[in-house]
């Protein structure tokens, strides 16, 4: 496949499933998009919409029997081709920063040796002194004291683990950032400065991905946005082209719930998905608009060079 | 902190010595028998009920039965730990000559299966479910199932059929050559320089030791491949891949370091057991030991000994107790003590 030079992201008809006992269970469903190189790009989804499934094939994370088709390109790496996968290519390119970072740092060990770690695992041979530098830059990037470095995690308040993480995410040196959930655990003031912080990363070369089901904190953050819905991608394009011209109804729906704002007639609230088994529009039991072609699955129309919807009423 | 906590357990170790001296009299007391028929040599003939009598008076057994409680106890924490009733020995020899020969069995048995058993362990944790992980599921079950003391015969008399000679601790030719420092005999042939008697000491040790290892071998492998599959989808560990931390020394820093404190508090007991264990397998061998010299005394109410014997074993529990929750403490800083 073509890779687009201005792309670092790039997945086609991927689709990630499960194996169950009722026959394979697809967490994400033939999505196709594109990240542009140093943007901030968000997922925006309710839970089981696949977002976090799909932000774990970006870094490499699916479980070894994970299911797979179609292709994601990471930094010009094939990871996945079909029913082949090198989701270890990804590893340390893309580098997830935790939804809950008190648990996703080793308690076993202090913070520099978490840091010596990971920086080791980039390049072998570097000196002490450098390692030390090095982690002194990224701890004043994130405006944490050189004490945090002896301290254990579990000595960190919530706040300093996340900042933590993100540090370690740099010293990485990756080419992309995935960030799931990073505000789920945080209060009103530590989001914002979180959002701001996300968007700095951009200024190091790095591309951010973020998994949200925050649509208003995706509008202060994202350049671009992914809306999904049970698995599919409903809508994609720039923030402001889908926050003022939703074209989808789940992302009006999204939009009207944060803002308060009535979009439709007959106000209903989101709930969560149910009957996404069934074929047809993945949106069409919830949908106000439903007609007779939603028994179809619509695919993804760009209304415009970037703007794109998965909806039978915005084609036609 | 640590001095704190090892001053704790030095003053709970006493208590629970004092228990276990207490407990045993109290045993020997109500068992049947009488120690002073031992102590004279189970005399016969008319002057034999003379003799008894004085045997009687001079062990203290006239005395009601908290003085003697109350004698035992003391003479123990004063060092005094008496004379063998059969043996004529002193009790402190028997007993550590006995824990000596065992802890060489014992030590052996561990340096080699708590490696080896997190090695394989890790193995088949990493490798779930393919054929060598069934395959060494299936031999730990079959080594934790197997009487030891069966193997330990059979392994004899093949060794023997192979003209090696695995009986006994040491060869009787190398024996005297030896200036005993340690009681253990691989360590004092090697500070005699005596490299040809350290091999043969080495030679006998290691059968026993290989049979002892295998019930914590299998231990060890199953604890690993259980708790280290479990720590694989830790979402430390998950993390540290994503950070590119990869292959074994992801798995042994964000991994296996947390399997260890498990492992150190089980292995603290299975040593405990072990000592139990050893002694089929070293009566087989014909060697010493500290459960040898346990059968030899109860039958004949060597109450000394007995006494002795048991507190050596109680002092080898706790310090293997207490090795373990330092070790806990050492690799999880989340842990006090």
């Amino acid at each position: 496949m073509d890779i687009n030079s201005e792309s670092i992201v790039k997945a086609e008809g991927l689709s990630i499933g499960y194996e169950t006992d009722e026959g394979i269970l697809w967490a994400v469903k033939e999505v196709s998009f594109e990240v542009p190189k140093t943007s901030v790009f968000c997922i925006v989804g309710e839970s089981g919409s696949g977002k976090t499934t799909l932000g774990n094939a970006i870094s490499g994370l699916l479980p070894p029997y994970v299911l797979t088709q179609g292709y994601l390109v990471v930094d010009n790496i094939v990871v996945i081709n079909n029913d082949k996968n090198n989701l270890k290519a990804a590893r340390g390119i893309a580098v997830r920063i935790p939804q809950n970072p008190s648990s996703a740092l080793n308690p076993y060990l202090k913070v520099r040796a978490l840091f010596e770690d990971v920086m080791k695992s980039k390049a072998k041979n570097v000196s002490k002194a450098e390692v030390r530098e090095a982690i002194v830059k990224y701890l004043s990037i994130m405006q944490l004291d050189e004490e945090v470095l002896e301290l254990y995690p579990y000595q960190l308040s919530g706040g300093m683990a996340q900042r933590v993480a993100i540090a370690l995410a740099l010293a990485a040196k990756p080419r992309i950032i995935v960030a799931d959930e990073p505000t789920s655990n945080l209060d009103a003031y530590l989001r914002s400065s979180v959002g701001s912080l996300l968007k700095r990363l951009i200024e190091f070369g790095i591309t951010v991905i973020v998994i949200t089901h925050d649509i208003v904190f995706a509008s202060h953050v994202c350049n671009y946005i992914v809306v999904m819905y049970g698995g599919r991608v409903v809508e994609v394009g720039k923030v402001e082209e889908v926050l003022s011209q939703p074209l989808h109804p789940y992302t009006m729906l999204l939009i009207e719930a944060a803002t308060l704002k009535k979009v439709f007639t007959n106000s209903m609230r989101v709930s969560a998905i149910e009957g996404v088994g069934e074929s047809g529009c993945v949106y069409k039991s919830k949908c106000p608009y439903r007609v007779n072609t939603c028994q179809a699955v619509p695919l993804l129309k760009y209304v415009s060079k970037t703007h794109g919807v998965a909806c039978w009423r915005a084609v036609t | 902190m640590l001095l704190a906590y090892v001053l704790k357990r030095v003053v709970l170790s006493i208590l629970i010595i004092f228990g276990v001296i207490a407990l045993s009299y109290v045993l020997i007391y109500i068992m049947p028998g009488n120690p002073a028929y031992t102590w004279v040599g189970k005399p016969k003939g008319p002057k034999a009920a003379e003799a008894i009598q004085i045997a009687v008076r001079e062990l203290g057994l006239d005395k009601p039965f908290y003085i003697q409680l109350y004698e035992v106890t003391t003479r123990f924490f004063s060092f005094n730990w008496g004379v063998s009733l059969r043996f004529k020995q002193p009790v402190a020899t028997i007993a550590i000559r006995s824990l000596v020969a065992t802890l060489e069995v014992l030590i052996i048995a561990y340096v080699i299966a708590i490696p080896l058993g997190i090695l394989i362990g890790s193995i088949a944790a990493l490798y779930r479910s393919s054929l060598g992980d069934k395959a060494i599921y299936t031999l730990t079950s079959i080594l934790i199932a197997s009487p030891r003391f069966w193997l330990a015969a059979l392994t004899l008399i093949i060794l023997q059929a192979l003209n090696v000679n695995v009986f006994g601790r040491i060869g009787v030719e190398y024996q005297p050559t030896i200036t005993i420092v340690t009681g253990s005999y691989i360590i004092d042939s090697l500070i005699s320089g005596r490299i040809d008697a350290f091999l043969d000491a080495l030679t006998r040790t290691l059968p026993p030791a290989l049979l002892v290892s295998l019930y914590p071998f299998a231990l060890v492998v199953r604890i690993v491949r259980i708790s280290l599959s479990e720590k694989l989808h830790e979402e430390y560990f998950r993390q540290a891949l994503s950070y590119g931390i990869s292959g074994w020394y992801a798995v042994k820093r964000y991994a296996l370091r947390s399997v260890i404190p498990v492992l150190a508090q089980i292995m603290g007991i299975t040593i405990a057991y072990s000592l139990v264990d050893v002694a089929t397998i070293e009566s087989v061998f014909g060697r010493e030991g500290v459960g040898i010299a346990l059968a030899k005394a109860i039958p004949y109410n060597d109450y000394p000994l007995i006494i002795g014997l048991l507190t050596v074993v109680s002092i080898a529990f706790i310090i293997s107790f207490t090795v373990a929750d330092i070790v806990h403490k050492l690799v999880d800083p989340r842990v006090r003590i």
